[in-house]
This record gives structure tokens, C-alpha cells and sequence, in this order.
């Protein structure tokens, strides 16, 4: 009898790239979920326009560079880059923003290096602070807490979205600082962290309303460690750095930094620990590799909000130590088993 | 309290959770496949040189007698499984990943299963020695029975290190194997009992063994812990280990069992240890307290396309298509892939028509649903999966990165040659990637590369050699022609050799060279008192030399004009010092027999040992000259010593083992180009038919290096006959000393 044959391992896998990508897509759910109830229609408008948006450009670029498009779009790669490209926009942003950021994202951040796999930087940021730098106006527009059931209904955030009209709605009407937007103002303005607080929407334990998505976003991201979707090593090294840092300067002066609660509770710090920069494409893979990149995010991070020109800097951050991830993969090689230690 | 609480258990580095899939086959009872119709046994089952067949077609054999010779210190005998008639030794396809063919000696069975009398046996093994043991564990034909078919008895060569645990392993961490579980259940006894002897021929009475068993293996355990009661041994452990693939590889079952690490390229021997499977100990007992050599063993049966998956116990050379068809068959349209080993580091066997070897453990007949698709492969997203499963800490994704990129040179700094291959980050590949395949590829192309280097290295240096002595030859005729004349005109003037005298200081550098140089003679000297007598008769005449020359020569160094002047002078001065010491004999002094001597060595040393009749012709002629002229002819030859001993020192590789088949002079000399050629060409490019491979399917890429392998197999046959014809000790060691400096260079790159 002749048989086939084909080269070991023969198990079945026991998981595969889409497996990693759903999981990843599933442990985001509740903090969509708290965002959308927190802020409205907004997010959830935005969240189907990218994912459609990142559909359609990648099929595009698959079809166009000659790869099997029904393989890769069902790899969920497209997707999560868009998700967490959104994720990052404020929940109130024109669609052909979005879309714009997706194309980035996917051109720039991906499908010029090769496609997945060979991007040296992580492609939702890419196209983020592409637009971030380009259209500051819109993304420095974030709304305040809507609801899901409040007065900016579904139709106003569809309306906004598509042609740019709140109706009778005003800008100033619905729009809040964010706290580190107010902080990076009110610094430069000389004022004083209480003064600030004043001004902007401080909740229980950093920014109103983001503190508990935040939050939601930890127990996603936790699961995805228990899961074994991401390792331990990039998020502790960033929010322990995050904490270390913005500590050391809040006990040095407390009126002119934010206590590290604020740092962690605002902005983009727990999405980026769990679900950004544990990109396995951009990020570094070797164990020690991870802890290093981890902390450069973290340090960065403090920095450019407290010395920055941006209110937050986990972009920026990203995509900086993605620079720095073959150095770091270089000189953090793990010692092979049966050679010296 | 505390600490132990929160001690990590006994693990090796990495490793993955595998489905077991052990159920399907360690229900049943263990079964005896039936005597099947012909035996194949191929010749070379065993890692080592094949065995040469011993019988001719046409010949009876009984089972149990050899049919084929273990050929050199790495091989293993092989013995016919049954009684029969030899029908044909030819080339048949068997379990090798390539498919390919390799020489088998045919058996048809007549089913009368006749035995040999069995070979000197008994339990009085201990009145043996280590070496009888051995000898009879090789002429059993075992190797060991894990799968690596390693030749057992080489294994038990202490080779006088001292030996602190023996290891017994059955720790089968593969899925869907269970012949070892088997073998644990049912033969418990033999098992123990193998252990004396294993410690006699360790010359160990009370070394410690542990016997490992993953700790699903429970009713195994059981039955070894009431064997080893029953034998009343002491210092002996039954030890469960966690089931985590792959706890049963050598080096992890060691980190796991004693923390220690094999040291990369060595043996578990080189940390005390020795490592036996349990099949193998079984197999040592048998052969040692029956007389039975190996011509059986358990072969796990499995898979869910095959009838009645189970252990079957079935005589080695019956085909796979024997023993499935002993379980039953195969499930009518399930079979999708036949895997010979386990479904981790087994291969795809493409007929059922090959046969059963000694490392064979297990036949797995899969169906489409159990194995992996081939179509799945995606890109590497550099997850670090790979790096957090592999029990040696590499990098895989940054080695298949390399190794598709064919930078081979990249790969091997990554440590490629510490991978064991055992597959678990292609299991842990959520990309699908074949890893293990681009590493065995990788690994074939550097072995490829070295091989064609070494040729080509060898062939140049042959070449530069024989240029270089012709030239030289050339060289020595003129000048000794010269020197004749010379030393005529000075004979003339004998005055004229005490005047130069005074440059003596300048020949320091001479005279160490030939220290040096004498030194490294003295050594490398293999001749008796005659020659030692020669070279302390030299050694004195050196003394006064020295004396002559530290007398003769005033406090101003001068710099040498030139060192072959320099050195004429100080020998002259040397000459003069000999003749005003001794009484002017015309007979020979011992300091100028010494000379002699040294002059003809020194020829020698230069690489002329054809011609050392002409040298011997010569320093007897030159005996007869007068004491100055030898003294020249001593100065000239020092002086080309101190040449090739400088360059010598120059080279970085220090290479023990060429200075026995070479003399210093020639090794420096091979030395020296060995080190400007490495200076010329810091590595070995090597671009050739490499975009080809780029787009190569892992398929492809399989069937590349199993050529690649059979072509080294082939090659491993036929080179030590073709290396000791054609190659020199002088290109051998060649070869030797860029090892060592390769070796040396790695080092440093690290």
C-alpha cells in the first residue's frame, strides 16, 4: 500500500494564527463593551467602519501583491490592526478618518514590508500617528460621557460620523478634556495639578469613565496571559515601569506631576501593555528581550507626558522600541542548554 | 518548610503538554505478531558504519545466528529473526525518511523457527570482565532501543571516567507510544536484573540508578517497585517524572532527574552519567544471562485507522505490512498517513513494504482527522511560542529565519547544533511552520560545506606542498654549491672566522630558534637511547657554542646585517671554540657527530624525508669535512629553523595530535599557510544553487536532505578506506589543525 507523506510533527496543532487573533478580538470585548456603555454609539459605529474599512483594503492589497486572500483575510491579522487603531481614535471620529488610518496602517505598517509577519513596527500605531499628526483637530476632539441611552443617539453619531453635522448638538456641548490633555495644557499654562483637577473630568481614580474601561481591558488582558495569548514579561515591565517612574515624580512634586494612578488609569497604558505592544510581529520575543522592551515603553511613556508635546505618548512609545527590537533580541539571547553559564 | 513548598518541581527547560493519545494502544494485552513469511534485515540499522553480511545467498540460517559482522568500533551485529533460507542481499526500500534503498540481506522463513544453541550465557556474569560483558552485549547485536539505535556496548565504555548514576529510561514522552509502558509491565524483572550487571561493567558495585517512568506509567511503576523489592537491590529509584514532551529526550531526562546540563557536543559520560533505555537493559539481560541476541522487540501498533491498535511483540525484518496486517488491517479508506515512530519525530513512510529495525518502537497508522493538514502554513508572526516550548532555549523563529535565508553561518552561531530536533516549537507554531525540517536542511548544507572545504583545503595544500619542495630543492642545490666553495675558501683562512667572532651577540635569536626548535624535536622524537644519546652529544656541543659565542662576543648588541650571516659567524666561532677545546682529530668528536646528525634532522624537518637517503649520503659526507664547514652547514640549517619556528608561533592553532605524524618543521610550515590562507579568506562563501532552495516546500526541502544525508552516509562508508589511500598524515593533520582553529575562533565569537 503507498501512503502519502509529509514532514513531522504530525499531531494535529494545537492552535493556530486566527486562534491567537480571536482571542485576542474576544478578550478586548468587555472593555468595548464598558466604552460603548460609558460613551455612546460612537464607538461601536467606529469599531464596524474600520473593520469593514481594514476587509476591504486588505483583500485589496492581498489581491494586488498575489496572495491567497481568503487565507489571509480569515487570519484575523486585518482585523485586530483595526480594532486597536480605533480603539485608540476618540470614540466621535469622521469615517474617512478612520478609513484613512486603516489604509496607513495597512500600507505603511504592513503590506510594504512583505505583509504579516515582516512589519518591523506595529501597524495600529503606525497608521495612529500617522493621522494623529495630520488631522490634530479631530483626534484631539474626545466627547464626553454620552451613554449608550443618553441624548447623542445613534442617528447624531451616524450623522457626525458621515457628514461631520452634530445637528443641535454643539462641540462644546458634548465635548470634555481629557485628563491627561488638561494636564499637558494646564502644566504648560503654569497651573497647578489641583487647578487642573478643576477643570477636567477626574473620576474615582484617573480619567472619568476611561479609569473603568481601563480596568475592563486589564481583566481581558489577564485572561489573555492565563490563555497563554501573550506572555507576562511586556505588561508588568510597562505598568511597573509607568509606576516606578511616574511615582519617583509625583513624590518629588506632587503639584506639578500626576500620581501614578492617574498615569495608569488614563490614556492608553493598560490597552497598550496588554494589547499593543504585545504585537508578536513588532514586539521583542525572547524572554528577557520582552522585560527590556517592556520597561523602554514604560519610561517613554512618562516622559513624553511629562515633557512631551502630546498628552499621551504609548504611540509614540510603541513604535520607538520597536526600533530597538532586534538590538534587544540580539543581546538577550537565553543560554542554550549545555553551554556555560 | 517554606523553600520546599515553593521549589519548582524537577523540570527541564521548555517542553510542551502533548495529547497523549496513549489509550488507543495500552489496553490491549501484549500480542505476538506471527512469524511472517520473509525477514528483511537491512545491514545498517544502527547509527555507525553498516554491518557486512556474513552469509550468501542460498545459505540455511537459524534464527539467533549472525548473518551480518559489526564493521569497525561503531556498528552492531545483526542476526537472522528466524530459520530460513537466504533469498537475496540487495538494496530494498526501508524506514528511512528519504525512501531510499539500503543493502538488506533477505531471509525466507520456513517457518520451522529453528535457533541457533544459544551463545556463552549465565547469571555467573560477575566472574567476566568489563570488556568480556561488552563483547558479548556487541555480538548480541544490541543498540539502543529508544529509537536512536546508538550501539550499547559503545555507550557502556566508561573509557575510565568515573561513572555516579546510571539511568534507566523509560520516560516515553511521544503520543501515542506505549511499547516501553509495555515492556514496563511485562517485563519488570529483566529490567531490574539488568542493573547488576550494568554496574559490573561500569566497575561500579554500588552505583546509584534511578529508573524513570512518566507518572501516567502507573501500573508500570507498580511492577518495577515489586521487581526491584523481589531482587532485594539497593540504591536503586524508581522515579515518576512529569509526562511533558519531550521528558524521555537523553539531555532533558537528565536536567529533570539531576539538574545537571550535558555539555554542548558532549557526552551524558562527560558529567558521570550513563543513560540506558529500558528496552535496551532488557535486551542486555537476555543477552547476558540467556544468550539471546536481539531479534525482537515491541512495537507499538496505532492509530485510528488501524483494526486492533496494541503493543504486538514481532521479530525484527517483518515488513509494516506484516504487522498491521497482525492487528488486523487497516480500517478500509481511513489510512491517510503511515508514520514510522512516533507522530513528534517520526516519518511518513511512503510503502508499507519496509522493515522493522531495532529502533523501532512504533508503527502509526493515522487517519486524516489525527494528523496535521499541509496546506495550513502561514507566515511566522514571531511570537516566541517556539522559544518558550524548546527544552534547549534556542531561538527558533530567529534559526528558520536564517536557516530559510540559507545564512547558515547565522543559523550555527544561534547554536543550531545544540537543536535535538524533537518538533515541540513546530507543535507549538501557531503559524504551522515545519521548523524542524529547515533545521535539518540548515544542517545538511553546513555539513555539505565543510566536507567540500576540507576537500578543496586539502587539495590545495597538496598542491602549494609539492610547489614549494620543488622550489626549495632548487634552492638547496645552488646554495650548496656555494657553500662548498665557500667553505674551501675559509679552510684557506682560518684567521678570518675569529674576526667575525664578535658579532656573535647578534645570533641570539638563532640560538633560541634552535633551542626552540630542539625542544619541539625532542618531543616529537619517537626513536630510542640512540637518538637521545645523539641529541645530549648536540646539546653539549650547543653548550659550548653558547659559551664560545658569550665569550667571543663583546657588550655591543649589533644589529644583524643579516641573520644567515649572523649566523655563519657565530658558527664559526663555535667551529673555532670546538677546535681549540678538543684535540684536532681528524676522527669524529661526539660534538661533531652531533652535528651531523642535526643536519640531517634538520633536512628532514624541511619536508625532504624521500630524499633522507641523499640527506644521510650527505651528513656522512659532510662528517668528513672539516669542523668549520659543519658548523656552517649546522648555522644554515638552525637558521631555517628559526624561519619556520617563528612563522610557526605566528599561527594561532595549537595542534597535538598532527605533531605525532609530522615533524615540527613541516607543521610549522603547514601551520603558517594554514594561518595566511585564513587571514586571505575570513569564511567560506558558499552562494552556489542557493536562490533555488529559496523556493523550496518543506517537502522539497526533506527529500534535499535526505540526500544530502545518504550522500554523507555514503561518503562515511567509503572514507576511511579512500582517506587513508589518498590523504597524507600531513593533510590530515591539516584538516586536524583548521578544526582546532576553527574551534578556536568560534570560542572567541562567543
Amino acid at each position: 500500500m503507498q501512503f502519502t507523506v509529509a514532514s513531522s510533527p504530525h499531531l494535529t496543532p494545537a492552535t493556530s494564527v486566527s486562534a491567537v487573533m480571536l482571542k485576542l478580538l474576544l478578550a478586548l470585548l468587555p472593555g468595548v463593551a464598558v466604552y460603548a456603555l460609558l460613551f455612546g454609539w460612537g464607538i461601536l459605529l467606529n469599531l464596524v467602519i474600520g473593520c469593514l474599512s481594514a476587509l476591504v483594503i486588505e483583500a485589496l492589497f492581498l489581491f494586488w501583491r498575489n496572495r491567497p486572500v481568503k487565507k489571509h483575510l480569515g487570519d484575523y491579522t486585518a482585523i485586530v490592526t483595526a480594532v486597536l487603531l480605533v480603539l485608540a481614535l476618540p470614540p466621535l471620529t469622521p469615517w474617512w478618518l478612520i478609513t484613512l488610518g486603516v489604509f496607513f496602517a495597512l500600507s505603511l505598517g504592513k503590506h510594504v514590508y512583505g505583509g504579516l509577519g515582516y512589519n518591523p513596527f506595529n501597524p495600529a500605531m503606525v497608521g495612529y500617528v500617522i493621522v494623529l499628526i495630520s488631522f490634530p483637530t479631530e483626534l484631539s476632539f474626545w466627547p464626553g460621557q454620552l451613554g449608550l441611552f443618553g441624548d447623542f443617539s445613534l442617528v447624531d453619531t451616524l450623522q457626525y460620523s458621515l457628514f461631520g453635522s452634530l445637528g443641535e448638538q454643539t462641540l462644546d456641548g458634548i465635548s470634555s478634556a481629557t485628563v491627561l490633555a488638561a494636564i499637558d495644557n494646564g502644566f504648560s499654562q503654569g497651573l497647578t495639578l489641583a487647578e487642573i483637577q478643576q477643570q477636567a473630568a477626574f473620576g474615582l481614580l484617573g480619567s472619568a469613565g476611561f479609569e473603568w474601561i481601563a480596568l475592563a481591558y486589564l481583566a481581558g488582558g489577564l485572561w489573555l496571559i492565563q490563555q497563554k495569548v501573550i506572555r507576562w514579561q511586556i505588561p508588568a515591565a510597562i505598568i511597573a515601569t509607568v509606576t516606578l517612574l511616574s511615582a519617583v515624580l509625583w513624590l518629588v512634586d506632587s503639584s506639578q506631576y500626576a500620581s501614578p494612578l492617574v498615569h495608569l488609569l488614563s490614556g492608553a497604558v493598560i490597552l497598550g501593555a496588554f494589547f499593543i505592544a504585545t504585537d508578536p510581529v513588532s514586539a521583542s520575543t525572547t524572554r528577557k528581550g520582552r522585560l527590556w522592551f517592556g520597561a523602554g515603553i514604560g519610561v517613554l511613556i512618562v516622559v513624553i507626558r511629562s515633557w512631551g508635546g502630546y498628552p499621551d505618548g504609548v504611540a509614540f512609545a510603541v513604535l520607538l522600541m520597536n526600533i530597538a527590537v532586534p538590538m534587544i533580541d540580539y543581546y538577550t539571547q537565553p543560554r542554550v542548554y549545555g553551554h556555560s553559564k | 518548610m517554606l523553600a520546599t513548598l515553593f521549589k519548582k518541581p524537577a523540570k527541564f527547560t521548555g517542553g510542551i503538554k502533548l495529547p497523549e493519545r496513549k489509550s488507543l494502544s495500552n489496553g490491549a494485552e501484549l500480542r505476538i505478531a506471527p512469524l511472517p513469511a520473509q525477514l528483511i534485515h537491512p545491514l545498517g540499522q544502527h547509527i555507525g558504519k553498516a554491518a557486512k553480511a556474513c552469509v550468501a545467498v542460498g545459505d540455511r540460517v537459524l534464527r539467533n545466528q549472525p548473518i551480518a559482522l559489526g564493521d569497525g568500533l561503531i556498528s552492531a551485529d545483526v542476526h537472522a529473526a528466524s530459520s530460513g533460507t537466504v533469498s537475496a542481499i540487495e538494496s530494498r526500500p526501508i524506514a528511512h525518511a528519504s525512501g531510499l534503498l539500503a543493502p538488506c540481506i533477505v531471509i525466507d522463513c520456513d517457518q520451522e523457527d529453528e535457533a541457533t544453541e544459544p551463545a556463552p550465557h549465565g547469571n555467573d556474569f560477575l566472574s567476566l570482565s568489563s570488556d568480556e560483558l561488552r563483547g558479548r552485549i556487541r555480538s548480541a547485536g544490541i543498540v539502543g532501543m529508544g529509537g536512536a539505535a546508538f550501539p550499547a556496548a559503545v555507550k557502556l565504555n566508561a573509557r575510565g571516567r568515573a561513572i555516579d548514576t546510571l539511568i534507566l529510561n523509560g520516560a516515553e514522552c511521544e503520543s501515542y507510544i506505549t511499547c516501553d509502558d509495555m515492556l514496563a509491565r511485562t517485563q519488570a524483572d529483566e529490567i531490574i536484573r539488568s542493573i547488576p550487571i550494568f554496574r559490573h561493567i561500569l566497575g561500579v558495585p554500588n552505583l546509584p540508578v534511578i529508573v524513570a517512568l512518566e507518572d501516567h506509567m502507573q501500573q508500570a511503576i507498580a511492577e518495577l517497585r515489586a521487581a526491584l523489592e523481589k531482587s532485594g537491590l539497593r540504591r536503586v529509584e524508581i522515579r515518576a517524572v512529569p509526562s511533558i514532551y519531550p521528558e524521555g529526550g537523553e539531555k532533558q531526562l537528565i536536567q529533570t532527574l539531576t539538574g545537571l546540563e550535558v555539555p554542548t557536543g558532549g557526552l551524558p559520560l562527560d558529567i558521570g552519567l550513563v543513560c540506558q533505555n529500558i528496552g535496551t537493559a532488557a535486551a542486555v539481560f537476555r543477552a547476558i544471562v540467556h544468550g539471546e541476541p536481539l531479534t525482537s522487540r515491541i512495537v507499538t501498533v496505532t492509530g485510528e485507522a488501524v483494526q486492533q491498535p496494541g503493543n504486538y511483540e514481532v521479530r525484527l525484518g517483518s515488513k509494516v505490512a506484516d504487522i498491521v496486517a497482525a492487528a488486523g488491517g487497516y480500517k478500509v479508506g481511513k489510512p491517510a498517513r503511515l508514520i514510522m515512530g512516533g507522530a513528534m519525530m517520526g516519518f511518513a513512510l511512503k510503502t508499507d513494504d519496509v522493515p522493522i529495525v531495532k529502533g523501532s518502537n512504533c508503527v502509526l497508522v493515522a487517519a486524516a482527522e489525527e494528523v496535521r493538514p499541509t496546506d495550513s502554513t502561514m507566515p511566522c508572526i514571531r511570537c516566541g511560542e517556539c522559544a518558550e516550548v524548546c527544552p534547549a532555549s534556542l531561538l527558533p523563529q530567529q534559526l528558520y529565519w536564517h536557516a530559510r535565508g540559507d545564512e547558515f553561518d547565522k543559523a550555527k552561531n544561534l547554536n543550531l547544533f545544540d537543536c535535538i530536533e524533537c518538533g515541540a516549537c513546530a507543535q507549538a507554531c501557531p503559524s504551522h511552520i515545519p521548523l524542524v525540517q529547515y533545521y535539518r536542511y540548515a544542517k545538511a548544507e553546513i555539513w555539505a560545506e565543510e566536507r567540500e572545504k576540507a576537500k578543496s583545503d586539502a587539495a590545495r595544500e597538496r598542491h602549494e606542498f609539492r610547489l614549494e619542495r620543488v622550489e626549495r630543492e632548487e634552492r638547496e642545490k645552488l646554495e650548496r654549491q656555494k657553500q662548498r666553495q665557500a667553505a674551501l675558501a675559509a679552510s684557506k683562512k682560518p684567521d678570518a672566522a675569529s674576526s667575525s667572532a664578535s658579532n656573535g651577540a647578534a645570533s641570539d635569536p638563532v640560538k633560541a630558534a634552535l633551542a626552540k626548535a630542539a625542544a619541539a624535536k625532542a618531543k616529537a622524537s619517537d626513536s630510542g637511547g640512540a637518538m637521545s644519546a645523539i641529541e645530549k652529544a648536540k646539546a653539549t656541543a650547543k653548550q659550548r657554542q653558547a659559551d664560545a659565542a658569550g665569550t667571543s662576543a663583546t657588550a655591543e648588541v649589533a644589529k644583524p646585517a643579516s641573520a644567515a650571516a649572523a649566523a655563519i659567524a657565530k658558527a664559526k666561532a663555535a667551529a673555532t671554540a670546538t677546535d681549540s677545546d678538543e684535540s684536532r682529530e681528524s676522527a669524529l668528536t661526539p660534538a661533531q657527530k652531533a652535528i651531523a646528525a642535526a643536519k640531517l634532522k634538520a633536512r628532514k624537518a624541511a619536508g625532504n624525508s624521500a630524499e633522507s637517503p641523499t640527506a644521510q649520503h650527505e651528513a656522512v659526507e659532510t662528517a668528513q669535512q672539516t669542523p668549520a664547514q659543519l658548523a656552517i652547514e649546522k648555522a644554515r640549517a638552525a637558521a631555517r629553523q628559526k624561519e619556520t619556528s617563528e612563522v610557526a608561533s605566528a599561527s594561532p592553532a595549537e595542534d597535538k595530535p598532527a605533531k605525532k605524524s609530522l615533524t615540527p618543521a613541516e607543521l610549522a610550515i603547514l601551520k603558517a599557510k594554514a594561518a595566511v590562507k585564513k587571514s586571505q579568506q575570513p569564511s567560506a562563501p558558499s552562494a552556489e544553487s542557493k536562490p533555488a532552495k529559496k523556493s523550496l516546500s518543506p517537502a522539497e526541502l526533506a527529500i534535499l536532505k535526505a540526500k544530502a544525508a545518504a550522500k554523507k552516509a555514503d561518503k562515511e562508508l567509503s572514507t576511511p578506506d579512500a582517506a587513508s589511500a589518498t590523504k597524507s598524515p600531513a593533510q590530515l593533520a591539516i584538516e586536524r589543525a583548521k578544526a582546532a582553529a576553527k574551534a578556536a575562533q568560534q570560542g572567541n565569537g562567543e
